[in-house]
C-alpha cells in the first residue's frame, strides 16, 4: 500500500520536474527511479551536493547502488518535505545561537515521519542517510532509535533490537560492578 | 574503574559467544542494530541520559567499546530530574562519570549544588581539572542564583580545549590572583569562540584578559549583567559579534575590532536605573571598519561617540564622525519626549550615511 502510494508521489515529482529541470533523477539498487529537487537534494546531503558540483549527476538515473527503493523512496520524501516545512523559529533567528545543545530536537513532522517506519525500513534509512551524507536525516533517525532504548534495561534493549550478547556470566557481572553507579536506580 | 577502562583499546569483538538462554533470544533473527557502523551508534548512545548510555555497555563488547569511545554529552539536569531528592547523589553521579569517561567532553552542562561552600568548592575545583584534562569543548556552569555570587576556580582558565563557555550567576576571579591571571596577552583559551556572561560580576581588566586571550573568540554576549564591569574595552582581531541583553555597562569602546559585524543591544526596561538620572551608556566607536550592524540605539540609553567626536543634538555634524559601514541599524524611540528624542534620532541618523535597513521601534 505504502509503496503504491510513494510511487504515485513520486510519478507526480516527475511530472512538475518535466516543466521545472530543477530536480535530479536517482536510481534505487533495484532499479526503480526517483525524482527529487536539486535545491533540496544540495542542501540536506554532503554527498549528493557534491555529486552536482562536480557534474557526476546521471540525467537517466544516478545509481545509488547501495540504497534499496524503500529506503529511496523515503529519503526523497523527507527531502520533499523538509523544502516544504515552515522554518521554525529557531532557524529563523539562527544569527544569535544561544544554543549549546549539540542536537536540535526533530520537529513535529520530522517526529511523524520516523514513527511511522517499521524498524526496518527505520535503520535501512539511517544507512541511506549515513550514506548519502544527510547530517540531520541522520540526527532525526538516531534520535528516534535512541527514543526506543530510553528507559529499558539492557536486557530489553537487546531483545528490541536482537543484539547478541558476547559476554560471559562473569563479564557481565564485572560491568554492573564497574558501573555500579550507572545500574543503581535512585 | 580505571582497570576498567585500559580493557577498551585492546579488547576485540571476537571468541566468547555464549547462550544464555535468559539474556539472549531469537538468535535466528537479525540483529538489525549492530549492522550500524561505530559512528552511528556512538551518537545513538549520546543521545541517551548519561546513566542510560553508561548502561549500553553491557549490551554487548561492541556497545562497551563505543560508550567509552564516545565524546561525553552530559547535561546534569537529567541526574536532577530522575533524582530530585538527592542532590549529593548527583554530585557523586557526576564525578563518577567524569573518573570513568576517557574524553572528549563533547558538551558538559553543570547548574547545581554549589551552595554547601567548603565540601561543594572542593568538589569544583577537580571538576574542573577533570575537565581539562579530558578535554571539554562546550561548559556551561550555572549557580543557584539566589545562592550568593560564588568565587569561580581560576584553574577554568586551563581548559584549553574550550570553544564554548557559559557561566551563569558566578563572580570571576578577581585577576592578580597569582593563578595564571598574570602576562598580558597570555593565549587563554586557544579554540575558544563563543563567550556567554549571565548575571555574573567580572572585573574590566580579567574581561579583556580573557578577550585578548581568546584569538578565536567570535561571539561575547553579557545577558542581565548589572554595571559590572564599569566598562567593556573590545581589544580583538576574531570578534564578529558583541550582545548586550538586558545589560547595561557605563561604557563600551570599540577600541579596536576589525572584524566586528554587529552590536546587538537589547535593553526593554531600565535596568539599573539607566536613563532615570540622566546616565547613559556610552558607546565608543574607534576602530571597527567591518561593523555592519547596530542597535536598538535609544537617545535615552545610549549616548554615542564616534573616534573623538561625541554625537549631541545641535552639534554640528563632523565629517570624520561617521561609520560608514553601517547598513543596518535598529533605533528605539519614546516619542511621549517628542522634540527632544526625535532630534537625537536624527542626529544618530547622521552618522551612518549608508543605510540600507532601518529598524525603529517604538517603546509607549
Amino acid at each position: 500500500m505504502e509503496v503504491d502510494k510513494g510511487k504515485g508521489e513520486a510519478e507526480e515529482t516527475r511530472k512538475v520536474a518535466e516543466a521545472d529541470r530543477d530536480t535530479v533523477t536517482l536510481k534505487s539498487s533495484d532499479g526503480k527511479l526517483f525524482e527529487v529537487s536539486k535545491e533540496a537534494a544540495a542542501r540536506l546531503s554532503t554527498v549528493l551536493a557534491g555529486m552536482i558540483a562536480g557534474g557526476s549527476i546521471d540525467d537517466n538515473g544516478t545509481d545509488l547502488k547501495q540504497i534499496g527503493s524503500e529506503a529511496l523512496e523515503n529519503v526523497v520524501d523527507y527531502c520533499n518535505k523538509h523544502a516544504n516545512s515552515i522554518p521554525s523559529a529557531a532557524l529563523i533567528s539562527s544569527s544569535i545561537s544561544f544554543n549549546t545543545a549539540p542536537f536540535k530536537e526533530p520537529e513535529e513532522w520530522e517526529r511523524k515521519f520516523v514513527d511511522r517506519l517499521s524498524h526496518d525500513a527505520l535503520f535501512d534509512l539511517v544507512e541511506a542517510a549515513n550514506f548519502l551524507g544527510m547530517e540531520r536525516l541522520l540526527d532525526v533517525t538516531c534520535h528516534k532509535i535512541s527514543e526506543m532504548m530510553k528507559g529499558k534495561s539492557p536486557d530489553q534493549i537487546r531483545e528490541v533490537f536482537n543484539i547478541k550478547n558476547d559476554y560471559t556470566k562473569e563479564e557481565l557481572e564485572e560491568i554492573r560492578q564497574e558501573l555500579a553507579w550507572a545500574f543503581y536506580d535512585d | 574503574m580505571r582497570r576498567f577502562f585500559s580493557c577498551f583499546s585492546s579488547r576485540s569483538c571476537a571468541a566468547t559467544t555464549v547462550s544464555d538462554p535468559d539474556i539472549t533470544d531469537g538468535d535466528e533473527e537479525d540483529d538489525i542494530i549492530s549492522r550500524l557502523p561505530d559512528d552511528v551508534l556512538s551518537s545513538i548512545v549520546s543521545l541517551l541520559p548519561i546513566k542510560e548510555a553508561a548502561r549500553t555497555a553491557a549490551l554487548s563488547s561492541r556497545w562497551r567499546r563505543l560508550w567509552a569511545s564516545n565524546p561525553l554529552v552530559l547535561d546534569d539536569i537529567d541526574l536532577i530530574l530522575s533524582n530530585p531528592r538527592h542532590v549529593s547523589a548527583v554530585t557523586n553521579t557526576v564525578t563518577s562519570t567524569f573518573i570513568a569517561h576517557p574524553g572528549p567532553f563533547r558538551s558538559v552542562s553543570l547548574r547545581t549544588y554549589f551552595s554547601d561552600a567548603d565540601k561543594d568548592k572542593y568538589v569544583l575545583r577537580h571538576w574542573i581539572r577533570l575537565l581539562a584534562a579530558k578535554r571539554v569543548q562546550d561548559l556551561a556552569l550555572s549557580n543557584i542564583p539566589w545562592a550568593g555570587l560564588d568565587v569561580l576556580p581560576p584553574s577554568l582558565l586551563r581548559c584549553r580545549s574550550l570553544q564554548r563557555l557559559r557561566i551563569s550567576d558566578w563572580r570571576f576571579f578577581p585577576g592578580g590572583d597569582g593563578d595564571s591571571m598574570s602576562g598580558g596577552a597570555a593565549v587563554l583559551l586557544p579554540r575558544l569562540r563563543e563567550l556567554v556572561l549571565s548575571r555574573s560580576v567580572i572585573q574590566e581588566g580579567d574581561l579583556e584578559r580573557v578577550v585578548a586571550g581568546s584569538p578565536r573568540l567570535r561571539t561575547l554576549v553579557l545577558v542581565m549583567n548589572c554595571g559590572v564591569p564599569e566598562r567593556v574595552r573590545l581589544r580583538s582581531g576574531s570578534l564578529w559579534c558583541i550582545v548586550f541583553w538586558q545589560s547595561v555597562v557605563e561604557e563600551l569602546a570599540v577600541v579596536s575590532a576589525p572584524l566586528l559585524e554587529r552590536i546587538i543591544l537589547q535593553t526593554s526596561a531600565l535596568p539599573c536605573g539607566i536613563g532615570r538620572d540622566g546616565s547613559r551608556m556610552r558607546i565608543k566607536i574607534t576602530a571597527a571598519s567591518a561593523l555592519r550592524a547596530l542597535g536598538y540605539l535609544n537617545p535615552n540609553h545610549h549616548q554615542l561617540q564616534i573616534g573623538d567626536t561625541v554625537i549631541k543634538v545641535g552639534k554640528k555634524v563632523v565629517p570624520d564622525a561617521v561609520v560608514p559601514s553601517v547598513k543596518v541599524l535598529a533605533l528605539s524611540v519614546q516619542f511621549g519626549v517628542r522634540s527632544e528624542a526625535s532630534r537625537a534620532v536624527f542626529r544618530f541618523l547622521e552618522c551612518f550615511p549608508n543605510i540600507e535597513t532601518l529598524h525603529v521601534l517604538v517603546i509607549e
